[in-house]
């Protein structure tokens, strides 16, 4: 009986399990096998080498929970970050100080959930159309913008960024945003109201749900995470590029598959796949060379991890994929 | 007494530890309709999906027609002459009727490997108008027909001149009254006429004690009795099925026993000149400590009602109000105090992904929140209290509903509504799929919110619960009213249904 | 039922939980040994710009052969596929280890950044003109002061002007009378820009001295390519029927080549067309194509192969403590260019050259040779004699024969 009821529990919270396995396996691998190899993964020195690899990713993927748990998938992170982190250093440049910007970014932020959020119901359409589109056209943009200016990338000038670059800075805003984020995922009714969304559309309406509203709100709080995302993306080199942002829709949806969050959504998102997806991809990005896997190896080893995640993790029933 | 056709001995399935069937022997024969009954899990269905090769038996022998039987899947038991009609939607869309009734035997059709469709259509509407449906055309695409047609047209491919047993699953509750009207004279006619079996499996006394010649009864994976046509028909036969069913005296008790349709004078939900689709100019009152049942076919426009009295389905015209304000969507709807019970329990009435208490509480999140935080405890609180008196059969709130049986998850459903405390309960459907030990707690559940003065709209397709239950029965037939009764003992099944067809 | 799957699943987890393990470890004792094989200097660490074809099958070559002759152990890293300046320090980051010493970057993205985070290394460039520390408002132009910073060595002419006036005497020289141009971005490669604008004025003032027959005509337009292949409709266009040649400031071979050879192939170009470009592509069908008779390829210009050496020396001076005595700050060191012009050279090229096998018994400077220009091997060598030998015909399409 009391077998039973282990299978049972380990059944019910393989995903996690699994998350939370990779983690640690991760975690102890690389704390015996670095020393082997000469240089610890713990040493200070690589210890803010992985969180200044993992900070981005983790901001974004904590905000990108809203939108994942809501079923749905948004392409246009990477260009919202890339918008963002060009607009806070040409802005940054002209006005002398970031707030400026910054300013600026959470109003395009707002204005662009309303838009990837609220469109998918108001026209009936699958939610990704808009992120591609908004994607497309915030493209299309950071395009002209540098195509204008002439150069491939921007640089702030006067203002000091060191702060960004701070591990200590970098784990305190982590730390905070993921406060946030869980409180309002388990603890007020737009956590609550995005999981029944993504699982059952229909139920949550008849229990009351108002699905444009509570789509916005997601939206609007994974935006804030993205404009928080992309001030240390750009703190990073204190410099935006026509090509800073792309792909991290990806490494979004890696981070988090890899923390345990369901492919479809509902109400078995939780918001530590965010941090723990995020850090166990960052060891792999800075544990894999230190025991002397060539960085031109590091691609296929994360690749097949990632892929026996998915297998693992992924049952017919959710094998949907967001939309 | 028949030629036995199918001896099924030592029967025993387990799945895991749960054990469906505990070495059960049954003998069916010629020309018997033999009815299977129990409660959900009682096993019922599980006897049947063995013989017909949908899953195999752990352990125990069958002897078919004389030698041994041991299908490997449906198909070789389908030629072989067992045929099943689901529970399920079995058929496949985006093709012809015709298709799907002669999906696998093409070849008949064809020459050169060229299907001649309008061999098969003809061929096809020949098979529908011998089975006596008529409004189906062969050539029409499956998915221009509604749910019950469809089910009519798996019948149609089941069953042919080689099937020697039918095994009809709760088809009939997906089936609309023609349908079943034609369900049934197939029955008859292949046991009686053709020497051939049905087995008879249903939830439904009514019609199991109307149709079968035979009665089985299982509980907990046990053959717990037998009935003969005699002993169905005996005086208290119903009590005694249902003692045998639920292993209890159940009690006399199961619907509402007075006849006192009164209600106070306060209306709680009107519904004023509704036109929404193809109902027109519709009004409606209902006061509280009121039940107002509706009644009709499928496709009646009853269903619809419902939807609309709750903002679901957005009305052309009309208004729909409570205490004055305008209903406009689900959400004003709940904030007025109206709560919904959807026929489609599994799809829109639950979450069944997520724990118990998370569906029990969700349309109470509003209420529950302080300063925008809603705090576990808070949840916990109002879902154990509800899960308590409506003796949810579960280990925690924490649960999830996925894992509850069909019963206990209707209750759910009624719970979502209790813990808001709405006034107003339109619930559509609500026993659908439910055993009669629940069915019976829900009916004095109702009967109990009566006297607490809340209002109820019931939509049933079960008419005898309607008679049983309302104060007042509307019935609709294409989308309009055609009669209304008030609660009477004298009040018949057979009264009501010629408004309905 | 559900126990009965859990357990399947469950086992199922381990085992491939157990197969990463596995995989993991035997990856790791492989690439494990090249890491702790000598006992070195230090490693560096090469930022490379490609991830294939022949010049990054060589460029391996070379850094093994001269990192062994040093004592360094060294680890390619790929920088970011856009020059993306936080790519490439993360990349960096991400490779890092306390035993690195120095860095050569093939990409200039990020060079301050990589600078400031780690200000004990020393930096150098190959085959890039290092736009973003040679510019006055570019991003990194901070390193150019940098003692750490050590220069780099462009791939071909660093200034566009002279890729301009190449070309230009090139279709003089070969008698086309209409021309077009393709060209990368010019805010991914600004000289490209330049060397367009040169060719151009190079023409129009060649065209005043001649007749009106013999004056060359180039296309108004000079088509953007962005990093993709030539688009087919090219070639309907009125403006660019009968063309005789496109100059192709880009990659050529990769991007204009394929529907050159499409569009003669379905009549809607010039069956004669010639294509004058840059790059080198290791394939057999194109390498036979270059310079022959028929061939659509009658000038290909590619930038020094060995073009590492000048950074290698700069790198191993510095890290050895012994600077050339007539070194005075960083700079841009112009690149020589393999004319590829006749077919004679081409087979040279396939077949003295080390480009097309990675062969670095082919060197036109070989390793022993190459020395001399060490302080720590030749206390003599100067500054002045490594920039002449790098500007001279050594690396250029003579070197190979």
């Amino acid at each position: 009986m009391k077998d039973q009821k282990m299978t049972g529990w380990l059944s019910q919270h393989r995903s996690i399990l699994i998350s939370y396995g990779g983690l640690i396996f991760c975690i102890v691998f690389f704390t015996i096998v670095t020393p082997i190899r000469g240089e610890s993964i713990w040493s200070a020195s690589k210890v803010s080498t992985l969180i200044s690899d993992m900070i981005v990713t983790a901001l974004m993927s904590v905000g990108a929970v809203f939108i994942y748990a809501l079923g749905n998938l948004d392409i246009s992170i990477g260009k919202q970050i890339g918008l963002y982190a060009v607009i806070m250093v040409v802005v940054g440049n002209m006005t002398g100080s970031l707030i400026p910007p910054i300013l600026l970014c959470i109003v395009l932020s707002v204005l662009i959930a309303v838009v990837n959020g609220g469109s998918g119901p108001v026209f009936n359409i699958i939610p990704i159309i808009p992120s591609v589109v908004i994607s497309q056209v915030l493209g299309g943009t950071i395009t002209i913008i540098f195509a204008k200016m002439g150069t491939r990338s921007v640089t702030l000038k006067t203002i000091d960024y060191r702060i960004f670059k701070s591990p200590v800075v970098m784990v305190v805003v982590l730390a905070v945003e993921v406060a946030i984020a869980v409180l309002l995922f388990n603890y007020t009714k737009i956590g609550k109201y995005a999981k029944a969304l993504g699982q059952n559309k229909t139920a949550a309406v008849q229990s009351g749900v108002n699905v444009i509203k509570y789509r916005i709100i997601s939206y609007i709080f994974a935006g804030l995470c993205f404009v928080v995302a992309a001030l240390f993306q750009m703190g990073y080199t204190g410099s935006a590029s026509d090509s800073t942002g792309t792909g991290f829709e990806m490494n979004i949806m890696i981070a988090l598959i890899l923390g345990g969050m369901p492919i479809s959504g509902g109400v078995r998102s939780k918001v530590s796949a965010a941090v723990i997806g995020a850090l166990t991809f960052s060891l792999l990005d800075v544990g894999l060379p230190l025991i002397g896997i060539a960085t031109r190896t590091t691609f296929i080893v994360k690749a097949i991890i990632f892929l026996i995640v998915v297998l693992m993790t992924s049952r017919k029933k959710e094998g949907t994929l967001p939309k | 007494m028949g030629q036995a056709v199918l001896e099924i001995k030592n029967m025993h399935k387990a799945f895991g530890p749960t054990i469906a069937l505990k070495d059960v022997d049954i003998t069916l024969r010629r020309g018997e309709i033999r009815g299977l009954v129990g409660e959900n899990g009682s096993g019922k269905s599980t006897i049947m999906s063995i013989a017909s090769g949908m899953q195999p038996a752990t352990s125990g022998e069958m002897r078919y027609k004389g030698s041994e039987w041991k299908p490997s899947s449906m198909i070789e038991a389908q030629e072989a002459g067992i045929s099943m009609i689901l529970q399920e939607a079995n058929t496949i869309p985006g093709v012809t009727v015709a298709q799907n009734i002669f999906a696998g035997h093409e070849k008949e059709f064809s020459k050169f490997g060229i299907i001649n469709m309008r061999k098969m259509y003809a061929a096809a509407d020949k098979l529908l108008q011998d089975f006596g449906i008529s409004h189906i055309r062969a050539a029409g695409m499956i998915n221009n027909y509604n749910f019950e047609d469809r089910k009519l047209i798996e019948i149609v491919r089941c069953v042919n001149e080689k099937t020697e047993i039918l095994v009809v699953d709760e088809t009939t509750t997906a089936l609309s009254l023609e349908g079943r009207e034609i369900l049934y004279k197939l029955i008859h006619r292949m046991a009686e006429k053709e020497n051939k079996t049905v087995v008879f499996v249903s939830h439904d006394m009514d019609e199991i004690l109307e149709h079968c010649s035979v009665l089985t009864v299982l509980r907990d994976g046990d053959i717990v009795g037998e009935l003969s046509r005699e002993e169905m028909d005996a005086p208290g036969a119903v009590q005694k099925i249902r003692y045998l069913m639920v292993g209890r005296e159940i009690g006399e008790k199961y619907y509402r026993e007075d006849y006192d349709s009164s209600h106070q004078d306060e209306v709680a939900l009107e519904l004023q000149n509704i036109t929404a689709g193809p109902i027109h100019n519709f009004s409606l009152k209902l006061y509280k400590g009121q039940i107002i049942g509706f009644g009709g076919l499928s496709g009646c426009g009853m269903h619809e009602i419902g939807r609309v009295a709750y903002g679901i389905d957005k009305l052309d015209a009309g208004k729909v109000l409570r205490n004055g304000r305008e209903i406009r969507n689900p959400q004003t709807a709940i904030e007025s105090g109206i709560g919904y019970i959807s026929k489609n329990r599994d799809l829109e009435a639950l979450i069944l992904e997520a724990p118990i208490q998370d569906n029990i509480v969700l349309p109470s999140l509003p209420a529950l929140q302080k300063k925008g935080i809603i705090t576990p405890a808070s949840e916990k609180k109002v879902s154990d209290q509800e899960i308590e008196s409506f003796r949810i059969k579960c280990n925690s709130g924490r649960q999830l509903v996925n894992t509850l049986s069909g019963g206990n998850k209707q209750k759910v459903s009624f719970t979502k509504w209790e813990a808001k405390n709405s006034e107003v309960i339109i619930m559509d459907c609500p026993t659908r799929g439910v055993d009669i030990g629940v069915k019976q707690s829900m009916y004095a559940l109702i009967e109990q919110m009566k006297k607490e003065g809340k209002a109820i709209l019931m939509i049933s397709e079960e008419l005898s619960e309607l008679i049983g239950m309302v104060d007042e029965l509307i019935i609709m037939k294409d989308f309009q009213v055609t009669k209304e009764f008030v609660r009477s003992k004298d009040l018949k099944q057979t009264d009501i249904i010629e408004y309905m067809i | 039922m559900t126990t009965t799957i859990s357990r399947r699943d469950f086992l199922k987890g381990s085992v491939a939980g157990a197969a990463a393990i596995a995989l993991t470890g035997v990856t790791g004792g492989v690439f494990g040994l090249k890491a702790d094989a000598s006992e070195s200097n230090g490693k560096i660490l090469f930022l490379a710009n490609t991830s294939s074809g022949p010049i990054y099958d060589f460029n391996i070559a070379y850094m093994d052969a001269w990192m062994s002759e040093l004592g360094y152990t060294w680890e390619m890293v790929y920088g970011d596929s856009s020059n993306d300046p936080a790519g490439n320090l993360s990349a960096v980051k991400n490779a890092m280890t306390s035993d690195v010493v120095g860095i050569i970057l093939c990409q200039d993205g990020g060079v301050a950044n990589i600078m400031e985070e780690y200000p004990d290394l020393y930096v150098v460039g190959a085959a890039t003109d290092m736009a973003s520390v040679y510019d006055e408002d570019g991003a990194s132009a901070a390193c150019v002061d940098n003692d750490h910073f050590l220069g780099t060595y462009a791939s071909g002419y660093a200034s566009g002007v002279d890729t301009g006036k190449m070309y230009a005497e090139e279709i003089i020289e070969k008698g086309y009378k209409k021309v077009a141009i393709c060209m990368f971005p010019s805010f991914a490669y600004p000289q490209y820009a330049i060397a367009d604008e040169t060719l151009r004025s190079e023409i129009a003032s060649y065209n005043e001295t001649v007749s009106e027959e013999e004056q060359i005509e180039i296309t108004e337009e000079t088509t953007v390519l962005m990093f993709t292949n030539l688009d087919d409709n090219f070639f309907n266009e009125p403006e660019n029927q009968d063309l005789d040649a496109i100059i192709g400031l880009c990659g050529g071979q990769a991007f204009l080549y394929a529907p050159m050879l499409t569009a003669i192939a379905n009549g809607t170009a010039n069956p004669n067309m010639k294509l004058l470009t840059s790059g080198f592509e290791n394939d057999a069908d194109m390498m036979a194509d270059v310079c022959s008779e028929d061939g659509i390829v009658q000038g290909l210009y590619v930038p020094n192969f060995e073009c590492l050496f000048s950074s290698i020396v700069m790198l191993d001076n510095a890290l050895q403590g012994t600077p050339f005595a007539d070194y005075e700050q960083s700079e841009v060191l112009d690149g020589t260019l393999i004319k590829i012009t006749d077919r004679e050279i081409m087979e040279n090229i396939i077949n003295e050259s080390p480009i097309a096998s990675a062969d670095i018994t082919k060197l036109a400077l070989s390793v022993e040779d190459g020395k001399q220009y060490f302080v720590r091997y030749n206390e003599d060598a100067t500054y002045s004699a490594l920039k002449e030998l790098m500007a001279s015909d050594t690396f250029t399409e003579k070197g190979y024969n």
